[in-house]
């Protein structure tokens, strides 16, 4: 008796010895450019979040600090920066220092001064004056550490090539100095 | 069994196309979201930057259009840092209140999320109802005087979805971020407000 014939038409046929195993093998061979595909998403979306923070912060800091009062305007800006610090950090931002802060005063025409006035520094007792026109909080942050899948962005030399790292993520806002 | 070589390659293809799309839509949608939040930070720094020239004057109409000009230009859209707002596609309105009670207070409050807020307000009108209302001026003297920013859809973006659904004959043509903010005072010399 034809077992093949009693079988319902949609069933495929048993396969033979040199077919078994070779769905296993294939996806094994498939999964690694999947898993890859799919570690790229969330290493970009990782970036994204990072940058992300950045600007939200570089955002809040230079609101906050074109709202100084005159009078306070140095004290302010040690303070901003150091607000700054710490909402970086508790974004959960690794390797991120007071250094990758910047807050810049710029005049009128919004550029940056030539020397940094006397007020524009973090703790100066010096009033601001009128030559203040706007402020700009930068935040750097090179070569974010603590991504999940660095590997997507190599370092060093290798096939003629020369491979930076991961990319310096910069943010920046600039508000008009407008005292409250 | 030569029937069935290759049928995973092929049932592997289609899947592949599909999940690059869905690749493409995740990274579109993550560089959109952060172009939105910038966008929307450079239209209110923008709108608080050029409100505070507002004072009455032909002049001080014109300089407010024109610093939230260059403070829109300032910012960056993209995570590779290479794309600023195009003003040209931006709108910068000057309009005044007479009523400055309701008007300030919607302004402080906030209105949900409907842009154009001034529509909402019967009292509002534009010195201009077009794009840069520069030549024009707010002289009235009285009520609120308001720079509306309105980015317009900013292209700034490659859209990698689009490209891969376009292979398929479908999809959106552009990812278009924009962003939106009011400011204003109630006389030269009053605080901004802003929403």
């Amino acid at each position: 008796m034809n077992l093949h014939r009693l079988m319902p038409r949609s069933c495929p046929p048993p396969a033979s010895p040199g077919e078994r195993g070779s769905a296993t093998v294939e996806l094994a061979l498939i999964l690694p450019l999947l898993a890859t595909l799919a570690a790229f998403a969330f290493q970009f979306g990782q970036l994204c979040r990072l940058q992300n923070a950045l600007q939200r912060t570089a955002q809040s800091g230079a609101r906050a600090l074109s709202l100084a009062p005159a009078a306070q305007f140095g004290q302010q800006l040690a303070g901003v920066s150091a607000q700054m610090l710490q909402d970086l950090q508790a974004s959960g931002i690794a390797g991120i220092t007071a250094g990758n802060i910047q807050l810049q005063c710029l005049d009128g025409t919004l550029d940056p001064f030539g020397t940094a006035p006397a007020y524009c520094l973090p703790g100066a007792s010096a009033p601001a004056d009128a030559s203040l026109g706007f402020v700009q909080a930068v935040v750097t942050l090179p070569q974010p550490s603590g991504l999940s899948f660095p590997f997507f962005f190599p370092s060093g030399n290798g096939a003629g090539q020369t491979f930076s790292g991961p990319p310096t993520l910069t943010a920046s806002a600039l508000y008009r100095y407008a005292p409250q | 069994m030569n029937a069935q070589s290759g049928t995973i390659t092929l049932v592997f293809a289609s899947v592949l196309a599909v999940l690059l799309g869905f690749l493409a839509l995740a990274i579109d949608l993550s560089r959109l979201y952060l172009a939105r939040t910038t966008l929307q930070g450079a239209a209110d720094a923008a709108a608080l930057a050029g409100a505070r020239e507002l004072d009455d004057t032909v002049a001080g109409t014109v300089n407010a259009v024109l610093v939230a000009q260059q403070v829109l230009q300032r910012y960056r859209l993209t995570l590779e840092n290479n794309a600023a707002p195009d003003p040209s596609l931006a709108t910068f309105r000057v309009g005044s209140c007479p009523n400055p009670d309701s008007a300030s207070s919607a302004l402080a409050g906030g209105f949900a999320s409907a842009p154009h807020w001034v529509a909402q307000s019967p009292s509002c009108t534009f010195a201009g109802a077009t794009a840069n209302a520069a030549t024009t001026g707010v002289r009235d003297g009285t009520g609120l005087r308001f720079l509306e920013v309105d980015s317009g859809a900013q292209p700034a973006l490659t859209p990698y979805f689009a490209q891969a659904l376009a292979l398929l004959g479908a999809g959106p043509t552009a990812l278009t971020p924009y962003g939106y903010a009011v400011g204003g005072r109630v006389s030269p010399a009053a605080p901004l407000l802003y929403r």
